[in-house]
């Protein structure tokens, strides 16, 4: 690990949490504590805001228009952007950009005017829907969903479950088999659909214990596109969605490490304010020593994070790296905001807080975007069959 | 929402529970609005089922408990919409959620 914090890179870091301070932590005492968008005059206000400060659409690349910053950079950038109460999964409403959908860079000219910039510009939104009723973790094989040719058009038909945000979104990306074009992971291609394409419903949304999301069931029922509405090339839909996917589970790592720092700092605080037994929290060794599980738990899941993000910038191996950095991160995350949640007693579990709020979406970053027994698998994969061996000689 | 409707008044209303959910209200031309009580509401579904006491008569409601009001108001809302073509009428010119659904 050969890791330092540029000057640049600080600065970002100083400008960006002051903007969560200032900008975004007021305007939640005014929102419903579950709330996870703003209206649009408000958001449209912090968008002016952080374009101005050179920092809209991080993750996008300069030649699109974007900022184009490094994996390291928008991990710790993520650290910071998720330190208020929606952070862990809008973090600061979108102010910064919307998911970009890394999989339309590789769009013909003609789809990137259509889709891709409006969703650069916030004009448009979409969702990603690869995850079907059979089963999520290993989607290759659990893709039923069909896409046959009629003339130069495909016609879908199928299922799809969990996809977020799909009942607001102008398109989607959706993942299909194509008849003889190979079996498991070669037998898929993208379709980017229009949302109002007939046959495709939006049967329900699925709630969750994240108030204020949005995972929907979908149905394609002859669902018709045109030739042009393939992203990619025919059969190779499965790795380019698993490509980026696993970069950035570094950034999403980094996110659920944000809240718990947050959560860790918010707990010291109190510790040292209120008393019990005639003296502060923070005098009894039974919270003291939470505390200090918290700052290494803390300290070591960010390390891992940020290595990760460091070999993915230097080209060598991180698969293995970011896999064990995705299981470390969420779960830390998970037990750092309980032992908070604890240390606040009553009031740890009360809206009035935003600790209820972490407690319950951190759960879901032990299943979304590969969970932690998928992720283990790549880990042990990666370790048995020799690819990975240990960190220092690689 | 399909539980049975019942008449507004403050006797129906004092035994509803304080907690978050969604809630629905109807006069004698069909449902009129569609609302939560959420995380800052001061006696959850009870407290804001008492402000429409007295507003008009003869109104009705209904309600469910969940903690996932937010998701669930969305989707009343959008069911409504995709029925009727337009916004339940407390929704009218305020910020009401976009987006369509499609039950079947
Ligand atoms: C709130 C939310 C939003 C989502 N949004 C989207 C979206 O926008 N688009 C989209 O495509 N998907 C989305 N998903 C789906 C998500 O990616 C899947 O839920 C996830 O991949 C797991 O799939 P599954 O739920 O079908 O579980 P399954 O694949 O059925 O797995 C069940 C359990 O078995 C475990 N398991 C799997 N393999 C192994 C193994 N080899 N050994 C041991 N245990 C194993 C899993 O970890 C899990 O605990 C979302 C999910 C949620 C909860």
């Amino acid at each position: 690990m050969g890791f330092a914090v540029t000057e640049t890179q600080r600065t970002l870091v100083e400008n960006v949490r002051r903007f969560v301070r200032t900008e975004i932590i007021p305007l939640e005492h005014e929102l419903d504590p579950d709330e996870s968008e703003l209206s649009a005059p408000v958001l449209a206000g912090l968008v002016a805001k952080t374009k101005q400060m050179g920092l809209y659409n991080l993750d996008v690349p300069e030649e699109l228009g974007g900022v184009g910053a490094d994996t390291v950079t928008r991990t710790l950038l993520a650290m910071e952007m998720s330190q208020h109460r929606a952070g862990l999964y809008s973090p600061c409403y979108g102010a910064f950009g919307q998911p970009d959908m890394a999989q339309l860079y590789e769009a013909t000219d003609e789809q990137k005017e259509r889709y891709l910039f409006p969703i650069l510009r916030g004009e448009k939104r979409s969702f990603f829907a690869l995850t079907e009723p059979a089963g999520g973790s290993d989607p290759a094989r659990a893709i039923e969903t069909r896409a046959k040719r009629d003339g130069s058009d495909w016609i879908i038909n199928g299922n799809k479950t969990f996809i977020s945000g799909a009942d607001t979104a102008d398109f989607g990306l959706v993942f299909a088999r194509t008849g003889d074009q190979g079996s498991g992971r070669d037998g898929i291609t993208c379709f980017i659909v229009d949302a109002d394409t007939p046959g495709l419903t939006v049967r329900r949304v699925i709630h969750t214990l994240r108030s204020g999301h949005y995972p929907t069931e979908l149905v394609f029922e002859d669902v018709r596109v045109p030739a042009e509405a393939v992203l990619g090339e025919i059969g190779q839909g499965f790795s380019m969605a698993t490509e980026r996917l696993t970069k950035n589970r570094i950034p999403y790592s980094a996110g659920c490490l944000g809240v718990a720092m947050m959560a860790h700092r918010m707990a010291v605080e109190y510790a040292g304010t209120r008393s019990v037994f005639g003296s502060k929290l923070a005098e009894h060794e039974g919270i003291q020593w939470m505390l200090v599980d918290s700052e290494i738990e803390l300290r070591s899941a960010a390390a891992l994070t940020l290595d990760a993000a460091e070999r993915a910038d230097s080209g060598r191996p991180f698969r293995t790296e970011v896999a064990i950095a995705k299981i470390v991160a969420t779960e830390t995350a998970g037990r750092v905001v309980d032992r908070a949640i604890q240390i606040h007693g009553g009031y740890g579990v009360t809206k009035d807080l935003p600790l209820e709020r972490w407690y319950r979406e951190l759960r879901i970053r032990r299943i979304g975007e590969g969970s932690t027994e998928t992720q283990k698998m790549i880990v042990s994969r990666d370790m048995l069959k020799g690819r990975y061996t240990s960190w220092i000689d690689r | 929402m399909t539980k049975p409707w019942t008449a507004l008044t403050a006797e129906n209303v004092a035994p509803v529970p304080a907690s978050v959910g969604v809630f629905e209200i109807a006069d004698e031309s069909g449902l009129i609005a569609i609302d939560f009580a959420g995380g800052n509401s001061l006696f959850g579904l009870r407290g804001a089922l008492q402000e429409w006491l007295g507003t008009s008569p003869g109104l009705s409601f209904r309600y469910e408990r969940t903690n996932a009001y937010l998701s669930r108001y969305r989707e009343l809302v959008q069911v409504f919409t995709n029925e009727t073509g337009a916004v339940p009428r407390n929704l009218t010119g305020v910020d009401a959620p976009a987006g369509r659904i499609r039950p079947n």
